[in-house]
């Protein structure tokens, strides 16, 4: 695909672009950039020719612009961030107790095994319905059943490393004599960080995913809540718009959150080769 | 002569006297396994000593290692180092056994810790004063011939390098007795034998007591002051042969050849192998 065969193509004298010029060509060649014009282009002509609902990029740009202009939607926005954050971290921590407690205990992990795995077939939708069923409208319904479908895919996570861990790393450990606490901060944890971070990634992700549906059912603010008020009033530059936003938060999240992370945790990670040289 | 030295160091004849690596009549069964790994094993080894178990695939051999360093516990028989017993007829009794080095098959460091934390952890679990971890993880790289990679992470090193570190990790903590379970097995003949000729010029000046185990006789010949040779399992030990060659030791010695042929030869016919020795005949 012309996209790939032309990222990273240095400019044709072999060097780094540095005039004004360079630098917009060069961006012009970046992957990330030429897949978001194509996908505009299409967008754009779809709207245009074949989906009469579905509202040109030009729209949900003026609608985008509107909300993130407005100060109902940093109200809206605090309000679901914080139930996003809340159930990630809740979820995150029982994840980490119990998903270990497995891996270490039979008992635990017979006991909880066929819950956990049964949980992580349960749809959604229906956590959500019979939460607001049995709790009715208020936070703590958002809150148990946001814990309720994310956290039983964390435990997975967690439990899966926690029986990977390498048994010959322990022995050293014990040979050494280190302490019980540099066991696990210096040989157990760093086992564990991969499978931690693509739970916390997972997580956090789900928990934006199910906080739009149960602000749609359940609640009267949120940024869920408004994408159904838009649905409702048939303005779907609005929805799009709206979800958006929290899409560049998840971008930012992401960037400055997890990546950065990733960094620190595994600069000792030497590079992966690539498959495919281009 | 390395081995009269160190015979004079501690005082007595590693048999006569009590030991400084004692073993006595050790058993030991797996949990679950039917045949017991160790039966009736007894060996002592002298301050200083360089010792090479010796053994065939499966003996015990390394199990006897998991028992110096407190990774199994014994069914039967006493253990002890340095006239501190460590298990009595089945039982722990140090409070706090004595720090070892151990250098495993594989490398076994934390990939996630540079060269040099890797060391200060062994270092610190070793309860060396913190003041002179620099110093001893500098001097010990350096005599690995690694100074320069005491803060690279240990996936940038070779297999031999990795290795070196994991014998400098053992030897930095300083401790009364090094244990090697096979540590050049993994790597290529010529670093193999590189490593083996650079163990012995480490260890010579330090004179820790080494014991070591292998399932290469040639390798046993020319590292051991004495052999100590395993039955095929379940394990015991059959004999202790003390190899008279005079260090330093080339690997090429025709001396050194004739005693491993011997030795060979002694030890198919232990290990049951017959029908190798007998010839067309049979």
């Amino acid at each position: 695909m012309t996209i790939d065969t032309e990222a990273r193509t240095p400019t044709t004298d072999g060097t780094r672009a540095r005039t004004p010029r360079g630098i917009v060509r060069s961006v012009g060649t970046h992957p990330l950039v030429q897949s978001l014009v194509v996908t505009v282009a299409v967008w754009w002509g779809l709207s245009e020719w074949f989906f009469i609902f579905l509202p040109t990029p030009l729209e949900v740009g003026a609608a985008f612009v509107d909300a993130v202009t407005s100060a109902e939607f940093y109200a809206d926005l605090v309000v679901t961030l914080r139930r996003v954050v809340l159930a990630w971290i809740g979820a995150m921590i029982i994840a980490v107790v119990l998903g270990i407690a497995m891996g270490r205990s039979w008992l635990i992990e017979a006991i909880a095994h066929p819950w956990v795995f049964v949980s992580l077939a349960l749809p959604g939708p229906l956590v959500v319905l019979f939460s607001i069923l049995a709790l009715g409208l208020g936070e703590l319904t958002t809150m148990v059943a946001l814990l309720i479908v994310v956290t039983p895919f964390v435990v997975t996570f967690v439990y899966d490393a926690t029986r990977a861990l390498d048994s010959r790393l322990d022995e050293m450990s014990i040979v050494y004599q280190m302490t019980a606490r540099d066991r696990v901060r210096h040989v157990f944890l760093p086992q564990m960080a991969p499978a931690l971070m693509a739970g916390a990634r997972f997580g956090f992700a789900m928990s934006w995913k199910l906080v739009v549906l149960v602000e749609a059912l359940s609640s009267n603010v949120g940024i869920g809540e408004r994408i159904q008020f838009f649905f409702v009033f048939n303005d779907p530059a609005r929805v799009i718009a709206w979800t958006l936003t929290f899409t560049v938060v998840m971008v930012i999240v992401e960037v400055f959150g997890f990546q950065a992370l990733d960094r620190r945790l595994f600069a000792w990670r030497p590079e992966a080769p690539h498959l495919f040289k281009t | 002569m390395e081995l009269e030295t160190s015979r004079t160091r501690s005082g007595a004849d590693p048999v006569s006297a009590a030991p400084f690596v004692s073993i006595e009549s050790v058993g030991f069964t797996y949990p679950g396994a039917r045949r017991p790994a160790l039966t009736d094993t007894s060996l002592g080894i002298a301050k200083g000593e360089f010792a090479c178990i010796l053994g065939p695939s499966g003996c015990g051999k390394s199990t006897l290692l998991s028992i110096l360093s407190g990774l199994a516990v014994p069914d039967t028989g006493r253990v002890s180092i340095d006239g501190e017993v460590l298990y009595d007829q089945g039982h722990a009794v140090a409070e706090h056994p004595p720090a070892l080095g151990y250098v495993f098959q594989d490398p076994r460091l934390l990939p996630w810790r540079t060269v040099r934390q890797n060391l200060n952890l062994a270092l610190k679990g070793a309860q060396v004063d913190r003041a002179r971890w620099d110093e001893l993880v500098d001097t010990y790289l350096g005599m690995c011939g690694l100074r320069e990679y005491a803060d690279v992470w240990p996936g940038k090193l070779s297999g031999g390098q990795r290795q070196r570190v994991a014998i400098a990790r053992a030897l930095a903590i300083e401790p009364p007795s090094v244990l090697m379970d096979e540590p050049f097995s993994t790597l290529d003949e010529v670093t193999a034998r590189f490593m083996r000729q650079e163990l012995l010029d480490l260890w010579e000046p330090i004179g820790q007591t080494i014991v070591f185990v292998t399932h290469s006789i040639r390798e046993a010949v020319f590292l051991a002051d004495h052999v100590f040779v395993m039955s095929a399992g379940p394990g015991r030990v059959l004999e202790r042969r003390a190899i008279d060659i005079p260090r330093p030791r080339a690997y090429e010695d025709p001396h050194l050849a004739e005693i491993e042929g011997e030795l060979v030869a002694w030890v198919l016919e232990q290990w049951g192998y017959h029908d190798a020795t007998a010839g067309p005949t049979t």
